[in-house]
């Protein structure tokens, strides 16, 4: 029979964190000041709940709308994250060419927190106002508010904050308030783990920011790591200044990859992703070919719909890392927008061959998205002409897919419906993904389209405004809708729908025709 | 009249001073806008604006609005969450833009909006006051200079400290100019404690003792002969220039002045000094002797002046901004601008010959009726008021015949009043005259006698604590009531001026008048007295006898009496003075303090006196000893550090002393730092912990506003009044919280404060090089928090 306190180890390096949590509270019941037993409980809760928080993590809504942090209202295009829709540096062409996220985004190749559900405030809407509120939540779920999926208001943190309290019946391992943390402070060992389990376990910035400084004074503001969890601890507070000073300070005694990256998330929080951009360099410097500052990098290029520079970080991310999903990914979904399918179809293919691997080594049931793979294959093998693949690979998508998903799937069936000719297929495959998500404004737009070739004008109409209420991003239903109207007569509602479209895409030679003309019929 | 070369109105206020025109967006060279045509890009305006939002304004802004493609008329704003509190902006090496500076109460932001990046963000727990760009030599880079309470930094374009001083007060304005000729630029601070100093690096060159808070300076670009001339306004209306160390002229008016430029208006070639008024007076003057080359009264107050190119014509405008938001420009190129030098060449002339050279208000501009007039006008005259009087009548002498067409009726009707006053004057004395006539020819002429005269002296008061001023007029004659000017250093807590009346004012007079002095501060200057006597007690006419009464420096000391049991808490300062006998230090001490105050004679090498000041009676002790082989080692000891230091300077700057060091032995004064340093650093982690509690109050406050938003959208009502009623409870905790940070804020600028005082004074007890050694040293101690080793900065002892 081993030691307990071995045994308890040994899970903890196996990460049978709960095993190795049951036998130090047994330990600890029997001892309560074992102070070796302590730290490992400890570190076992922190692992048990912790999320590597480097690199992403999604903005709650009170964040997204009541964020007052980015100092210029109107930044120059292309130097903000938060513009609106017709900045950026990409070409125009751009924007036929490549289909929105809701958030009113180009699509990224990969989907992550920020991509998806885009909370900040658009043009026109005054941040905190509760008109942007309103739109806010519209977009985090499907459809209405409060529907799909709890709305939360500050993000991941607080809800796993409150996630990881209901396993200890008995009260809370650890209760801070009842804490003399000066004392901590002086047993570097123990405070860190205390730090960690405060920020990861409890979610408690503000206790954990307290140890922070009291052992930073304890080591003389010399300890990097102290420096950089008192950055953490402001940043969850909000207090980015402070935190950008603490990153800053901490990079001076020691340069690590994980700190770079905070002090990233910090501007990119200011909204100043140029010194985001700068903080990544540097880091590069220091860490050449890293793979994690470079996709950092490479997102903020793509927030900042800098696409070339974007697709760039992303190559040196795979001449580092040649697996690496987000890049593979992002390259393919360029190269398929850009049309060029054939290549688009090697990166996922790599994709694929990446996920069978993993399936077979992990033997988990899920793999990595495959609805969406499957489907972006399917649209890469039609558009190189492998015509046979094409539905096959589409079943495959289907069969995998879920509520989130399968509307786009149907969509891009329709799409291909479409692009055959078979307008009767397309038209039921349209009906099929708005049924399963009634806010889907592109299947609605080619609705309408289909509607208006089929000569049901008043159907046409109705289906261009349902897709313009339930996303205020796309041009193509209000030019499409201005377009009918114009053809139907009615030149007022054509001409205000058209100068809808012109906000949204200012360089739509089209909708800049269509205007045109009617100010010339009308004025 | 100078038509403005363009107006605007923006639609918010422009609080004073809180403005500044920089090139955010570029280079000044060619933009290619959308017509495709190159034009110059004019400056861009930066206001701070209410709601802690700075507003940028660029008139291409404004031609946008007008082509009306703009919607958001043109005008951008900067969220910034906290109290702006100074605006300024500068390029650095290097750069090809201007990168906006923004202070507040505790941080200084420097901001690239073009980039729309921080290019750093540092805290400034004084307070930013003021904020200069600027290169100062032996320092390689453009630094940005930041005056808060007691305190002077300057950052670099990374945001570290590279400079670092320690002043008397608020630091409220500062300029970098050569004041002293040598080719390099000083940095010249003007501070609330009515000082201003010049810097070269970090020691303090000369410092030049004002009458009121200086709130304004700005350097003069002039020909060869004038470049050390800088322009000064005071919190009391008073603007003037400086030569270096010597004040060419200055002028008093009742408003407040809110902003100074120097800029050349007429186009002659020679800037003029610009200075706006509360009362929305636009004025240029001569620098050369204060004349008024140009005036105007804009309706609102005017709160800043600047010059540069903000509509992008290639030529430097004068930039007018008022409180109502309004923003006009005037061209000194103009037509306009060159009619204003040939209307006013040939008047000039005759103003110059009369006042240059001299202090405008010292050359006793006012005749003696006027100040009669003010006297019987308005008896209480020892208050601000009647100063005010005097002063703004002055200002009407000042005017020049240009100013007077410009407000011709004003003066006109003034010359008539002037008139009349002079022929009853002269309707008097034909009185008198014919009084005269009648017999009993002395008594009855409201003259003087031939050899009348008046004395006056300055003794100590030990009594009343006092100095008192005795004012003896020759025999026969009455002395009816007395001004006493103090027009350098600001002794006196009512202003430049005390008065003195024999029996309060009802006329009956006596040979002999005694007004009581309390100067507020040891500062050597001299006393203007005008004695207003009269033959009679009744007569009506009073002749002005002006007199100048030096006082010294130390003129509140006098000799001990009991000095038994101050012996205990007394601090000291020893220092040795090379090259200098006992009778020269002697000497120099005799000629700071009153007379009979110092010994005459020393004994065996030896001096020694004890002082006890009459403010406070606190007590000064100097004993010198001659050195066998050449020098005087002295120690000066007193109960408070200032006074050493004051006596400190004072000597050196008697002797002549270049570079002086001394060990300072102050217990008392070092017990206070080191209780007020751990105050410091408690206040400063009880921020720190209210900061993070208020900061994650106001997270729950957004996610409650989040949830009951939802409530609302789902119409749950229980809900929506359930987290409405936390939301509150929780914003009333936020308000308690906010009030205690700012009590907080307070407690530690105020400690802080005191901190930077006593390593100033500390610093002045030292001369030259070893006193700015002493602040760097202190800046280095207090940066890493080492008591010990500030102590051993401000003792010079290797330990205590």
């Amino acid at each position: 029979m081993a030691s307990p306190a071995f045994l308890a180890m040994s899970r903890f390096r196996r990460r049978r964190y709960e095993e190795c949590v049951d036998l130090c509270s047994e330990i600890l019941a029997e001892n309560p000041y074992d102070k070796a037993i302590w730290l490992l409980k400890t570190q076992a809760l922190t692992a048990m709940t912790f999320i590597d928080d480097s690199d992403l993590e999604e903005l709650g809504i009170a964040d997204a709308v009541m964020d007052d942090n980015a100092t210029a209202s109107m930044p120059r295009p292309g130097t903000s994250l938060n513009g609106d829709n017709a900045s950026g540096k990409g070409s125009s062409l751009d924007r036929v060419m490549r289909p929105m996220s809701n958030a009113g985004r180009p699509n990224s190749g990969f989907v992550r927190p920020s991509t998806q559900n885009g909370m900040r405030p658009g043009t026109g809407e005054t941040p905190g106002s509760r008109a942007a509120l309103e739109s806010a939540m519209r977009k985090t779920g499907s459809s209405r508010p409060g529907t799909s999926r709890p709305v939360t208001a500050l993000g991941r943190h607080v809800r796993l904050g409150t996630a990881s309290m209901r396993a200890e019946s008995d009260g809370p391992f650890i209760d801070v308030s009842r804490m003399d943390l000066q004392k901590y402070a002086h047993r570097p060992t123990l405070a860190r783990a205390l730090c960690e389990f405060l920020l990861y376990h409890d979610h408690n910035a503000r206790k954990a920011l307290e140890l922070a400084a009291e052992a930073t004074s304890a080591c003389n503001f010399e300890d990097w790591f102290w420096k950089s969890r008192l950055g953490k601890c402001y940043y969850l507070l909000g207090l980015y200044r402070d935190a950008e000073q603490q990153f800053k300070s901490s990079l001076r005694t020691q340069q690590s990859v994980d700190t770079f990256l905070d002090l990233g998330k910090v501007y990119l929080r200011l909204d100043q992703p140029q010194n985001a951009l700068d903080a990544y360099a540097q880091a590069l410097e220091a860490f050449p070919g890293s793979t994690a500052v470079l996709t950092a990098k490479a997102r903020t290029y793509e927030m900042m719909r800098d696409g070339d520079q974007s697709l760039r970080a992303f190559k040196d991310v795979l001449r580092h890392d040649p697996s690496h999903v987000e890049a593979i990914a992002s390259l393919g979904a360029h190269y398929f927008y850009s049309d060029q399918p054939e290549i688009a179809l090697r990166f996922y293919r790599r994709l694929l061959e990446i996920t069978q691997s993993t399936e077979s080594a992990s033997g988990s049931a899920r793999s990595y998205a495959s609805t969406e793979l499957w489907n972006n294959v399917a649209l890469c093998c039609f558009h190189s002409g492998q015509y046979d693949m094409t539905m096959r690979c589409f079943e495959n998508a289907l069969a995998s897919a879920d509520d989130s998903n399968m509307a786009d799937v149907w969509f891009n069936v329709g799409h291909v419906g479409v692009s055959l000719g078979d307008l009767g297929f397309a038209y039921q495959c349209f009906k099929v993904a708005v049924s399963i998500d009634p806010q889907h404004v592109e299947a609605y737009n080619n609705l309408g389209v289909l509607e208006v070739r089929k000569g049901n004008q008043e159907d046409a109409a109705a289906d261009f405004a349902q897709a313009r209420s339930a996303g205020s991003f796309a041009y193509e239903p209000c030019f499409n809708g201005a377009l009918l109207a114009y053809k139907r007569g009615d030149f007022p509602t054509s001409l205000r729908l058209a100068e809808a479209s012109r906000v949204l895409f200012s360089d739509h030679p089209e909708t800049l025709e269509l205007v045109e003309m009617l100010r010339a019929k009308l004025v | 009249m100078l038509a403005p070369s363009f107006r605007t109105k923006l639609n918010t206020p422009i609080q004073p001073g809180l403005a500044c025109l920089g090139h955010f967006e570029g280079d000044a060279d060619a933009v290619h806008d959308e017509q495709g045509g190159g034009r110059r890009r004019g400056a861009t305006l930066a206001i701070a604006s209410s709601g802690n939002r700075v507003l940028l304004h660029s008139s291409s802004d404004t031609a946008a609005a007008r082509g009306g493609h703009d919607e958001s008329g043109g005008a951008r704003y900067l969220n910034l969450n906290r109290q702006v509190s100074a605006l300024s902006c500068g390029r650095f090496k290097g750069g090809s833009r201007d990168t906006l500076l923004v202070g507040s109460t505790s941080s200084l932001l420097a901001y690239d909006v073009h980039d729309n990046s921080d290019k750093f963000f540092a805290e400034v727990p004084e307070g930013v006051r003021s904020l200069r760009f600027g290169n100062l030599h032996g320092i390689g880079e453009p630094l940005i200079f930041v005056g808060g309470d007691c305190s002077l930094q300057g950052f670099d374009r990374s945001g570290t400290e590279q400079f670092w001083t320690v002043v008397g007060g608020c630091a409220t304005s500062m300029i970098l100019a050569d004041v002293d000729r040598d080719g390099k630029d000083e940095l010249v601070v003007g501070s609330d404690d009515f000082e201003i100093r010049a810097f070269q690096n970090e020691q303090s060159l000369f410092e030049i003792t004002e009458t009121e808070s200086v709130q304004h300076l700005c350097p003069l670009e002039t020909n060869e002969a004038h470049s050390s001339r800088f322009a000064y306004g005071l919190r009391n209306g008073t603007i003037g220039v400086y030569d270096g160390k010597t004040r060419v002229w200055r002028v008093k008016a009742k408003d407040d002045v809110q902003a100074m430029v120097a800029y050349d208006i007429d186009g002659d070639g020679v800037q003029e000094i610009i200075s706006g008024w509360s009362n929305g007076k636009l004025e240029a003057r001569r620098h050369e002797d204060g004349s008024v080359v140009y005036r105007e009264t804009l309706d609102s107050p005017i709160t800043a002046l600047f010059t540069g190119d903000f509509r992008g014509t290639g030529s430097e405008e004068l930039i007018c901004c008022t409180l109502s938001g309004e923003v006009r420009g005037y061209d000194g190129h103009s037509q306009d601008a060159a009619n204003l030098r040939t209307f006013t060449g040939a008047d000039a002339y005759n103003f110059g010959e009369t006042t240059s050279g001299m202090d405008a208000l010292a050359a006793g501009r006012f005749s003696g009726d006027e100040v009669m007039r003010a006297l019987r006008g308005d008896l209480a005259i020892e208050n601000d008021a009647g100063d005010q009087a005097i002063a703004s009548s002055l200002m009407h002498q000042q005017q020049d015949p240009r100013a007077r067409v410009s407000t011709h009726n004003a003066e006109l009707a003034q010359l008539q009043e002037q008139l009349t006053l002079k022929t009853m004057e002269l309707r008097s004395l034909e009185d008198n005259l014919k009084h005269a006539d009648a017999g009993n020819m002395h008594e009855s002429l409201g003259s003087l006698p031939a050899h009348a005269g008046v004395n006056v002296t300055l003794s100590q008061n030990l009594e009343a604590s006092c100095l008192d001023l005795c004012v003896q007029a020759s025999e026969g004659c009455l002395v009816h009531s007395v001004l006493i000017f103090s027009l350098d250093a600001g002794l006196f807590t009512e202003g430049e001026c005390v008065a003195g009346m024999n029996s309060a004012g009802t006329g009956a007079a006596s040979g002999r008048l005694v007004v009581s002095l309390r100067p507020l501060k040891n500062a050597a200057t001299k006393l203007r007295v005008q004695a207003m006597v009269s033959a009679r007690g009744a007569s009506e006419f009073l002749h002005i006898f002006e007199l100048e009464q030096p006082l010294r420096r130390f003129s509140m000391f006098a000799p001990a009496q009991d000095t038994s049991d101050r012996n205990r808490s007394l601090g000291n300062a020893s220092f040795f003075v090379p090259n200098q006998t006992l009778e020269a230090v002697r000497s120099a001490s005799d000629r700071l303090f009153e007379e009979n105050t110092v010994p005459k004679e020393h004994v065996s090498h030896e001096l020694c006196f004890e002082l006890a000041s009459l403010r406070d009676d606190s007590l000064l002790r100097i004993t010198a000893a001659e050195e066998p082989n050449g020098g005087v080692r002295m120690k000066v000891e007193s109960t408070t550090l200032e006074i050493v230091s004051e006596f400190v300077q004072a000597l050196a700057r008697e002797l002549d002393l270049q570079r002086l060091e001394a060990c300072l032995d102050f217990p008392t004064v070092l017990h206070h730092l080191e209780g007020l340093l751990a105050r410091v650093a408690e206040l400063r982690s009880l921020r720190q912990r209210l900061n993070a509690e208020m900061a994650d109050e106001s997270n729950y406050i957004k996610s409650l506003v989040v949830r009951a938003e939802d409530a609302r959208v789902l119409q749950d009502v229980t809900n929506l009044t359930s987290t409405y009623a936390d939301l509150t409870s929780v914003n009333l905790q936020l308000i308690g919280e906010y009030n205690k940070r700012s009590n907080n804020q307070a407690e530690l600028l105020a400690a802080l404060r005191e901190v930077n005082q006593i390593i100033q004074r500390a610093s002045q007890v030292r001369v030259g090089a070893p006193q700015a050694a002493v602040v760097s040293a202190c800046r280095k101690a207090l940066k890493s928090q080492s008591i010990p080793a500030l102590f051993h900065a401000i003792t010079s002892m290797k330990s205590s």
